[in-house]
């Protein structure tokens, strides 16, 4: 759990600040759908952490989301690269 | 952030600890990232300050947290408990395909036991319990029985009476909002020919319909001028049972003519399915009274004897009739049939007739009550029957009950084996990995099938 929140922290270059509560919230709630799944595991230092993982259900509805989000960008770039009316 | 006691990780051996697995999540959150920034050298307080401002309201994500938690492990509690039933009872049909035997005597057992109680109490219910169908309000209704006390401790009483009694009920009595007569006991042929066949047919009055309330199913029923015994109509109303039987329930049969003692009957209605007046009995057609004395020769005045004793009936008070009064007027009305009986005879035999006294009680129609209100005969020995049904279903358990014993006696050390290997496990699957060989002692081929099946269970747990 610990590792989603300081990956998604780094990769979007500190654009998206999430409260981690939210991001906790959000994990349960996807594995209460069963787009992902949980399992208690050990790090390397030896210390007790939630391992998360993908499900098959979780990588369509990640497919179906990436589109989603796709179009609408697309669809925004297209109107603001639009030329003016004349 | 609070610390859970340890002795609650005990608790884990029977169910997750939603409570203790969301501490260990936001702990080692908390402490990892607090980690990450004394490593990049911010100073105690800072850090502490920086990760609860990171994580927002602590409180309220545990709350909810701990809501998903639990519907989570109710969720698969009830799926574990779910899977286990299933494959407890695949394996309970294994187990019972294996000796079939057993199974067939079990089956049969239960099956006499359960079919005679069913019965039985169906019996019961259509005697004592059930009111006659499609009669409205039949707890109001009432059959007057009349008693005569003719010597000393000696009272005989009759349930029928003449058809004057009838006319002079209708007439007079105000506490009555309806009367009906019938007969009952009629056997008639039906039908001409090849066709013909002996039938059960109730012989009504006028306002026998109209007293019980009911509708008809089909067309109509009889009216009250078409009932009179000398002046009615020839119209049937057919019993739904029989126009099912004879005519296979084909309404087209209105209208049309039916043969009745010989003579044409018009059948105007049918009744509806169930219906069997207040008797116990179906009857299959229902005719006028004025079929009583058709195609026979009596006497054209045979109804107006007031002595004849053919008739039964029901009467319904109104409702707000005080007791009193209704008895009393039905009593008027007996006394006077009574009295115009014994006109004809001599004065002496009156006398000796009128005998001490005589009395008119009435009776509710439903459930078993006979005369004096005790049971009929019938419904005590249906209650006996349906007591030695119950108690043969007892018996019949108690036999089902000592067969599984015996079952379960002779598989004692399978049955210890699979309890031990349970305990240590949370699941008894090691019993649905292999088929059980078709001999009944099949000791050998199930300890093999253990041993491999839980060794390859084992693996999982090395790793936690």
């Amino acid at each position: 759990g610990y590792g989603v929140a300081r990956w998604i922290r780094e990769s979007s270059g500190q654009t998206f600040r999430i409260l981690d509560g939210a991001l906790y919230t959000s994990l349960h709630r996807m594995e209460e759908r069963g787009w992902i799944e949980s399992e208690w595991g050990h790090t390397e230092q030896g210390k007790r952490a939630k391992f998360y993982r993908l499900t098959a259900a979780g990588r369509r509805e990640l497919r179906a989301q990436t589109a989603q989000w796709e179009r609408y960008a697309a669809g925004m770039a297209g109107v603001l690269t639009a030329p003016r009316p004349a | 952030m609070p610390q859970v006691p340890n002795w609650r990780r005990y608790l884990r051996f029977w169910r997750s600890d939603v409570d203790a697995d969301i501490d260990d999540e936001l702990r080692f959150h908390f402490q990892a990232r607090a980690e990450e920034l004394r490593a990049r050298g911010i100073a105690a307080e800072e850090i502490d300050r920086t990760v609860l401002e990171e994580f927002g309201d602590v409180q309220a994500t545990r709350q909810r947290l701990r809501d998903i938690g639990e519907r989570l492990e109710q969720r698969r509690e009830r799926e574990q408990w779910w899977h286990l039933t299933w494959t407890d009872l695949r394996y309970a049909i294994r187990g019972l395909r294996t000796a079939p035997f057993f199974t067939l005597g079990v089956v049969l057992t239960l099956a006499l036991g359960i079919g005679a109680a069913t019965t039985m109490y169906g019996m019961m219910r259509r005697l004592l319990l059930q009111p006659p169908p499609h009669v409205s309000a039949p707890n109001q209704l009432a059959t007057p029985y009349f008693h005569y006390e003719l010597a000393v401790d000696s009272v005989r009483t009759h349930d029928r009476l003449s058809y004057p009694f009838f006319e002079r009920l209708r007439e007079n009595a105000s506490t009555l909002t309806g009367v009906a007569a019938y007969d009952p006991t009629e056997e008639l042929v039906v039908g001409s020919g090849p066709d013909a066949q002996m039938a059960r047919a109730t012989l009504v009055s006028a306002g026998f319909w109209q007293t019980l309330g009911t509708p008809p199913a089909l067309g109509r029923f009889i009216a009250d001028d078409e009932a009179h015994p000398a002046t009615g109509a020839r119209v049937a109303v057919l019993g739904h049972a029989f126009w099912q039987r004879r005519f296979g329930g084909d309404p087209a049969v209105l209208g049309t003519t039916l043969q009745v003692k010989g003579q044409p009957y018009q059948i105007i209605g049918i009744a509806p399915r169930g219906f069997r007046g207040v008797e116990l009995t179906d009857t299959d057609v229902w005719l006028p009274l004025f079929a009583a004395a058709d195609g026979e020769r009596r006497p054209p005045t045979w109804y107006t004897f007031a002595s004849s004793s053919n008739l039964k009936f029901i009467v319904r008070p109104r409702a707000a009739a005080p007791p009193a009064q209704l008895s009393a007027e039905i009593t008027r009305a007996h006394n006077a049939i009574l009295e115009e009986a014994l006109q004809p005879l001599p004065p002496d035999v009156r006398d000796r007739m009128r005998g001490r006294g005589r009395s008119v009680t009435l009776q509710p129609i439903t459930g078993a009550l006979g005369q004096d209100g005790r049971r009929i005969p019938e419904a005590t020995v249906a209650v006996w029957l349906a007591g030695v049904a119950f108690v043969l279903l007892v018996i019949a358990c108690a036999n089902v009950a000592s067969l599984f014993l015996l079952r379960a006696r002779r598989r004692r050390r399978e049955i210890a084996v699979r309890l031990a290997l349970g305990m240590s496990r949370r699941s008894r699957q090691c019993c649905s990995s292999r088929a059980p060989s078709r001999r009944s002692w099949a000791a050998p081929a199930h300890w093999r099938s253990w041993r491999s099946a839980a060794h390859g269970h084992a693996e999982p747990y090395s790793r936690g």
